[in-house]
């Protein structure tokens, strides 16, 4: 799909900024016209956090998407009249009637790059694919922050290259659960992040 | 050119910069701090370039002002509860006549209210909130590239008006992040008008109404009003310059919209349906170029985050009912105006086509 409206739903030091930043600074090298909007609430960690991404080759005007072509959703704390035509969210985050798919971008990232911080990169590789946006290395490499330019590189590749069949074989369908939520509460607990994804797997 | 992401806060201290600000003073607040923390690195790498951090916003108004005596052209960022703080500072600015930008990134009020909310309601508080007669200089930009442009236009009637001036901004313009050509924008920057301290001669800077010889003239009527009259026209003068404002949309519409900063641009998705009348110059208000255009339209909406503080004044402007649309507790969204258009019986009939193009100005 040719996205162009994309609403990233978290929670304060989720990520929020660092992929909605990215994708915003990757499309502005790609040339289009882009706005990025950071709409969060006063509680630094735990409260709302969203990013509204607009990008087209025209000039926008309304920044503030409230029909979505793609929510990410790394977790439910979005404005209650945001409706979305597809959701990519971590595992337990989809809603009854939502066309979307749910992958456990923090337990990737550990798993494949070891850091949970990783799995914000994966999922920006995803939502580059549903959104269809045909990026360069060149483009990647003048976007991006120069700290662990190879590894985020690698994590968005990695998250670009997940299909149907990959994301099925990574969740199967008896895992889907409330991780994210377990994760994120074992970490705000103060529990380290490679010990809270084990923790929030284990009580699956 | 350079295009680039440049985010609205950013583009006020880059439009401050390029105006030739050489000291900011401030206190943290949200949703204004990234002006004064970017302010803090830039002036690491630029020692002609003054930052100081204050104990609160009454230091940061006054030291602004000191600053501005002693040469520099100077500013502070702000919102509103940090903006109540500074107003007997503002007040002191126009009495005396200093130089100087106060950028006031608008959240939801009163008090600390929703401090991340985007907000509109410090029309008045820009308008009013000092004590006794003045003239503000208030200019509301809605886009990134807007909110460089203007803030140089500030500091240019800064200096022309010899008079503290207002750059609002809101939560959701000052956190934009857009793409913008700020070197594209070519706006003559005004010299410094005023001269530094130790200049040579004496000079007096006296809050107290004063004869030009320094001695009070605290029970002088005519002395106050030759002297409040002489700056009141000098700075209405100088606005005549800076009438700066935006009229488009479907002209041939029987429905004005008046709207500024974001709502505007919210708003833009209305454009086939009704006229569009943006003030970027919020005070003194544009009432020559608004009369004349709201004569030709049958009804006037205006659509604002606040509680009718724009309508008000445009009702008394024009002596004729003014439909309100007010957009309260940070809700800015093209649904909370289309519901606030139904309550009032003017929601387009059709589905409004979604529009996009950058705004237009004039002025």
């Amino acid at each position: 799909m040719a996205a162009k409206s994309i609403v990233i739903d978290g929670v304060g030091g989720q990520g929020v900024r660092v992929i909605g930043s990215t994708m915003a600074s990757l499309l502005a090298v790609m040339g289009y016209q882009v706005t990025l909007l950071f709409d969060y609430d006063s509680s630094v960690r735990g409260g709302m956090s969203e990013a509204f991404l607009e990008y087209d080759h025209e000039p926008i005007s309304n920044f503030v998407v409230e029909c979505a072509d793609v929510v990410l959703r790394l977790a439910d704390r979005g404005p209650n009249h945001l409706t979305a035509d597809y959701v990519i969210a971590d595992i337990g985050l989809t809603k009854a009637g939502e066309r979307g798919e749910e992958i456990p971008f923090l337990q990737l990232g550990v798993e494949k790059f070891g850091r949970d911080l990783f799995g914000n990169m994966i999922a920006l590789g995803r939502l580059l694919c549903v959104c269809d946006v045909d990026f360069t290395d060149k483009h990647l490499v003048e976007a991006l922050p120069k700290k662990y330019i190879d590894d985020n590189i690698a994590a968005i590749k990695y998250g670009y290259g997940l299909d149907r069949d990959s994301i099925k074989a990574i969740v199967p369908e008896q895992a889907a659960s409330s991780f994210a939520e377990r994760y994120a509460e074992r970490v705000l607990a103060g529990t380290a992040p490679a010990e809270a994804v084990e923790q929030a797997a284990a009580r699956r | 050119m350079t295009k680039r992401l440049v985010q609205g806060n950013e583009a006020v201290l880059l439009g401050a910069i390029k105006a030739g600000a050489s000291h900011f003073a401030g206190y943290p607040i949200s949703p204004s701090s990234e002006i004064l923390a970017q302010a803090s690195v830039y002036a690491a790498s630029h020692p002609e370039f003054r930052f100081l951090q204050e104990e609160d916003e009454i230091a940061s108004a006054n030291a602004i002002l000191g600053a501005s005596l002693a040469g520099a052209k100077s500013f502070t960022a702000t919102s509103g509860p940090g903006f109540s703080l500074m107003q007997e500072a503002i007040g002191y600015g126009h009495k005396v006549g200093i130089p100087c930008v106060i950028v006031n990134v608008m959240r939801v009020g009163p008090a600390t209210g929703m401090p991340t909310m985007p907000g509109q309601g410090d029309l008045n508080q820009a308008r009013y909130g000092s004590t006794g007669d003045y003239t503000s200089f208030v200019f509301y930009p809605s886009t990134v590239a807007e909110c460089y442009e203007y803030t140089i236009h500030a500091f240019n009637a800064a200096e022309e008006s010899r008079s503290p001036v207002i750059l609002l901004s809101d939560a959701f313009l000052g956190h934009l992040n857009e793409v913008a050509d700020l070197d594209a924008i070519d706006v003559p920057i005004v010299p410094r008008t005023l001269e530094p301290l130790a200049s040579g001669g004496t000079r007096l800077f006296s809050g107290v109404a004063t004869y030009p010889d320094g001695e009070p003239a605290t029970a002088d009527a005519d002395e106050f009003i030759r002297q409040y009259n002489e700056s009141r026209d000098h700075r209405v003068k100088v606005a005549e310059k800076y009438a700066f404002y935006e009229y488009g949309w479907n002209k041939e519409s029987e429905t004005l919209v008046i709207a500024f900063g974001i709502t505007r641009r919210i708003a833009q998705p209305l454009a086939a349906h009704f006229a569009l009348f943006r003030p970027i110059r919020i005070w003194p208000t544009l009432d020559s170029q608004l009369t004349e255009i709201a004569a030709r339209y049958k009804k006037i909406i205006v659509i604002e985050g606040s509680d009718g503080q724009y309508a008000n004044v445009v009702e008394r402007m024009l002596l004729r009912r003014v439909e309100r649309v007010p957009l309260l507790g940070g809700r800015m969204s093209l649904e909370a105006i289309r519901e606030g258009l139904a309550r009032i019986g003017m929601l387009p009939a059709e589905p409004a086509p979604s529009g996009s193009g950058s705004p237009a100005r004039v002025g």
